[in-house]
């Protein structure tokens, strides 16, 4: 008869449970976890549960120690069939513990393998994480798969992309897009109070199936849903939540304020999704309302209807329910009356992916240049891995005899294969720790190559994923790199083959020498990479900037609507701005739109309206502008506040417009309007490396919600910033003031790309350098360790100490030769891909290739000194008797 | 045969007689501890039970299965006479060890 059980005994966690059958052969595995289960039983009952489950674990480790393993597994195990398809735990313990004795024997050879794989695979996998880092920054807004997000534009005249789209029409295209795929999106500055700091921030009101059409995701509550519309909620960027509400896990449900109207937090985007654009929070849209955009918040005054953005998503390769949509965005988008409606009408309106809307040129060099550092530290992997496999070989040589001994005795092959193999696979692992420091090291010092501006936004943290990467990298690079290149050794084959294992010198052989030709190649390569860009980051701040950039400090204002109308601006303009001129120590205050240098719309300048005219950039000033940024005017004066139809172009534009003619006076044609030349500026490159073309226009506040003030003087930015921030907030003091620096720092980050690209071709080119200098000593040594004999032989028949060294120096020196003459091609057939960020340099710069060159000679020479003096300094006598 | 026992050998076969018929993987464990108030590894026991049956000194059963460990019977282990020996051996050569021995500092004391 048997009895009911009352309840079931405890029993101690499945995954330890497994975890024991994994180390425990087959024979004791049941009468073993039962007897651990009736104690565990036991001992919850006793104990309580959490104690006896560590208890249990402690038991399961106990069976994961090697002395345990071992006689559980072999000496208790009995005959090989009887352990089981896990019998290689037993082997592979003893592999990793004659690994390890062995890395404690070596500890310098050891020690070079960790550093050489760390730095190669650290550098290759730091670049990886950077390049996306920064092409997540260009396009990807954060999403998992931004390819598959569409977004609907037009082209404007200029032949860029436009997304915004009147509100009638994006609330049209909604409603013909399929249910759930399409969504709405304005995004526009707005004044976000959170714990008590006001900050502008991009605020998207966003329809109810924006998160999902985008595939993002939310870190804490839930997106915007179709019960929001309409209601006051917010649902918070993570950068929002994470750096004022302190990553506050119970921050839902607390009220944070947009444009002074309180909004209930429901939700918190996941890490990194920035939408289109930074977007700070998020609110509901009701897009059909009003037949317009509005922010379906309290009830806020709208003067005008704000563009909206249409998205789609996501969208596969043959997406039936998508394409019938996709045929008509173009004919819905010409119903509109004004241009939007005009370009649909020609043709040019379409599904635009999300990537193709940033500035391409831009994207593509940033890919070019990361593509090419990619590539070259992809060859530091290989020039690193190159050291390994020489250190590798030489280790395996030096143990030839102890290897010859395991085969006598009985070893199998494959078994003296699997112990040098474990060997390197532990070198692998411990190099993997290594590069993941590299790793972390790398993306907290690229930051400080940018900007601060840059720096603040790119996120360069370092993500578990690229770390793991990193081990998994070495530990293959390992293997590749020395363990088949060492077996491969005649010696080597010798003793796998069961023979004596010679024991006469063998050096080390061609593709040794290969390797450490290699490693020099590709150390050129970097350095004259880094060299070019250099010198081109020096020519372009060398050339007439068009403005005297060290003594002006730019800062940033914003008028967001509808807290803010022109009259705000106007008073700024006519009472702040003056005042800010009469401060101690500044010279000029001036306002101008947008911020110059960094940003500028593009325009395009005719003699009349049937023109195509020139392509310009546009900036809106106040007066006492080119006095601020220190530009000079070539001929007549400065445009008027008053006068809408004054402009003043640069010299360059006039030139092109009337060659060698009279300028002053004289009627253009700028975005549909005729204004008349008053002034002649002096050209400047702003920050590139081509004459930019401007023409300046009065600053109108009617047209102005965002202002960049620019005051010269002898204070420094940050004494500045205080000054502007109280006078601003005498106007008002929720208006936002933030400093960009002084002009010289905007130039600057018109180089970030090149200053970053430098920045890592020098970083990467120094690793290179080291690596390829370390195996020359490395490989020399060996060289001469194993010539010994040799050289003995020599020097006992009379051979002069200078020769063996000048010939051994010379060796080197032959082979340093052939990898600088094999990197100097390379880099000539790299420079055609670098072009683009070339300037007033060319590829096969003379005097960027031969310091590379001396420098190279040099310290290799250096690297050579030492075997070369240890090869002169071999005494024939003792090297005779060692055999 | 004149192998003397380890500590730990001798710990698992005292345990074994004092559990004579019963002596299986958990009751050792459990003799073990109540006795010296050890908390030992039971994969150790296993590896020293492995180890005395390869020197003879203990055999061991498979017990059929009863409805207490899932149907499972236990694995059940018995002293061989080997082992008797060899407990009574390093018990005689601890006891002449310790004849005459005085664990008091050399100057004196209590």
């Amino acid at each position: 008869m048997t009895e009911p059980p009352a309840s079931p005994p405890p029993r101690p966690p499945a995954w330890s449970e497994r975890l024991l059958g994994l180390l425990v052969p087959p024979d004791i595995r049941v009468s073993l976890q039962e007897d651990l289960r009736e104690r565990f039983a036991t001992l919850a009952g006793e104990e309580g549960l959490a104690r006896a489950r560590r208890w249990y674990l402690r038991q399961v480790l106990s069976a994961a120690r090697p002395t345990t393993l071992w006689t559980l597994r072999v000496r208790a195990g009995g005959p090989a069939s009887r352990w089981g398809r896990a019998r290689w735990i037993g082997d592979a313990v003893q592999d990793v513990a004659h690994a390890l004795r062995r890395t404690r024997k070596a500890p310098g050879a050891a020690m070079a393998a960790v550093v050489m794989l760390g730095i190669g695979v650290g550098g290759g996998t730091g670049v990886y994480a950077i390049h996306r880092a920064i092409q997540d920054l260009t396009g990807g807004a954060g999403l998992p798969d931004p390819g598959r997000i569409r977004v609907a534009a037009v082209r404007d005249s200029m032949g860029r992309w436009r997304t915004e789209l009147p509100a009638r029409a994006a609330a049209q295209l909604l409603e013909a897009a399929p249910p759930g795929r399409a969504s709405a999106v304005s995004v526009r500055p707005r004044l976000l109070r959170v714990a008590g700091t006001v900050q502008l921030r991009a605020v998207a009101a966003v329809t109810p199936d924006h998160f999902a059409v985008m595939g993002a995701r939310v870190a804490l509550g839930r997106g915007i849903g179709a019960e929001d519309v309409g209601t006051p909620v917010v649902v918070l960027s993570h950068d929002v939540w994470r750096n004022q509400l302190e990553s506050d896990p119970g921050a839902l449900g607390a009220v944070v304020h947009l444009d002074r109207q309180p909004y209930t937090v429901v939700g918190v985007a996941a890490e990194n999704f920035r939408d289109l654009g930074f977007v700070s929070a998020w609110v509901p849209l009701d897009v059909r309302a009003v037949g317009g955009a509005e922010d379906a918040g309290p009830p806020a005054p709208a003067p005008s209807t704000p563009p909206v953005t249409l998205v789609v998503g996501p969208v596969g390769e043959r997406d039936p329910v998508l394409s019938g949509f996709v045929s008509r965005v173009g004919a819905i988008l010409g119903q509109d009356p004004g241009p939007v409606g005009r370009a649909a009408r020609a043709g040019r309106a379409g599904l635009v992916s999300i990537r193709e809307l940033t500035s391409t040129g831009e994207r593509r060099s940033i890919q070019a240049v990361f593509g090419i550092l990619g590539a070259l530290s992809l060859l530091v992997l290989v020039a690193a891995s190159a050291n390994v496999a020489n250190l590798g070989t030489a280790q395996i040589l030096a143990r030839r005899r102890e290897l010859a001994l395991r085969r006598s005795l009985g070893a199998s092959r494959g078994r003296v294969v699997r112990l040098v193999v474990t060997e390197l696979l532990c070198l692998g692992l411990l190099a993997g720790v290594g590069a993941a420091a590299v790793v972390a090291g790398l993306t907290r010092l690229i930051p400080l190559w940018l900007p601060p501006s840059t720096a603040n936004v790119v996120d360069f943290r370092v993500e578990i994923g690229h770390l793991w990467i990193a081990v998994a990298l070495s530990v293959v690079a390992s293997l590749l790199s020395a363990a088949f290149p060492a077996l491969r050794t005649p010696a080597t084959a010798e003793v796998l083959r069961g023979g004596p294992g010679s024991s006469r010198g063998e050096g080390p052989g061609r593709i040794q020498r290969g390797l450490v030709v290699l490693q020099v190649a590709t150390s050129v390569l970097l350095l004259a990479s880094a060299g070019l860009l250099l010198r081109s980051t020096t020519f372009l701040r060398s050339l007439d900037q068009g403005l005297v950039p060290d003594r002006s400090s730019v800062f940033t204002l914003a008028f967001p609507e509808p807290l803010y109308g022109p009259d705000d601006v106007d008073a700024f303009l006519r009472t702040t701005l003056p005042d800010l001129g009469t401060l101690p120590g500044v010279d000029a205050a001036a306002a101008v739109a947008p911020t110059p240098v960094i940003s500028g719309v593009g325009t395009r300048v005719g003699r009349g309206f049937d023109e195509v005219g020139v392509a310009a950039r546009r900036l809106s000033v106040s007066e006492g502008y080119f006095q601020a940024v220190g530009t000079e005017l070539v001929m007549g004066r400065a445009v008027r506040r008053a006068a809408p139809d004054e402009a003043v172009v640069t010299a360059d534009l006039a030139e092109r417009l009337w060659p060698g003619g009279a300028r002053l006076g004289r009627p253009v044609v700028i975005d549909g309007r005729t204004v008349r030349i008053v002034g002649v500026a002096e050209s400047g490159v702003y920050g590139t490396g081509s004459v930019q073309p401007h023409v300046f226009l009065p600053l109108d506040p009617d047209r102005t919600d965002a202002l960049a003030v620019v005051i010269r003087g002898s204070a420094g930015p940050g004494t500045l910033l205080a000054a502007v921030r109280s006078a601003v907030r005498e106007l008002d003091p929720d208006i936002p003031v933030n400093s960009l620096g002084t002009l010289d720092d905007l130039l600057d980050r018109a180089q970030v790309l090149r200053r970053a690209a430098s920045g890592l071709a020098s970083l990467l080119g120094s690793l290179a350098f080291v690596i390829a200098v370390v195996g020359l000593y490395a490989h020399f040594s060996h060289h001469v360790a194993s010539q010994r004999r040799a050289m003995g032989i020599r020097l006992a028949l009379g051979a002069p100490r200078q020769r063996v060294l000048r010939e051994t120096l010379l060796r080197g020196l032959a082979l340093t030769a052939v990898g600088i003459g094999l990197g100097g091609a390379l880099a000539l057939a790299a420079g055609r891909f670098l072009r683009s960020l070339l300037f007033g340099v060319t590829p096969s710069d003379p005097g960027v290739l031969g310091s590379v060159t001396v420098f190279l000679l040099v310290t290799a020479a250096g690297a050579l000194l030492a075997p070369a003096r240890s090869a002169a300094s071999v005494e024939p006598m003792v090297v005779l008797r060692e055999d | 045969m004149g192998d003397t026992l380890s500590e730990f050998e001798q710990m698992v076969l005292l345990a074994l007689l004092r559990r004579e018929g019963e002596a299986y993987g958990a009751s050792l464990h459990e003799e073990i501890h109540r006795s010296t108030g050890r908390d030992v590894a039971v994969p150790a026991i296993y590896v020293t039970l492995g180890r005395l049956r390869e020197k003879g000194f203990v055999s061991a059963r498979q017990e059929a299965g009863t409805t207490v460990r899932g149907g499972r019977g236990r694995k059940l282990f018995v002293l061989e006479d080997a082992g008797r020996e060899a407990l009574a051996r390093t018990r005689v050569f601890l006891e002449r060890l310790w004849a005459d021995v005085d664990l008091r500092p050399a100057g004196g004391g209590p």
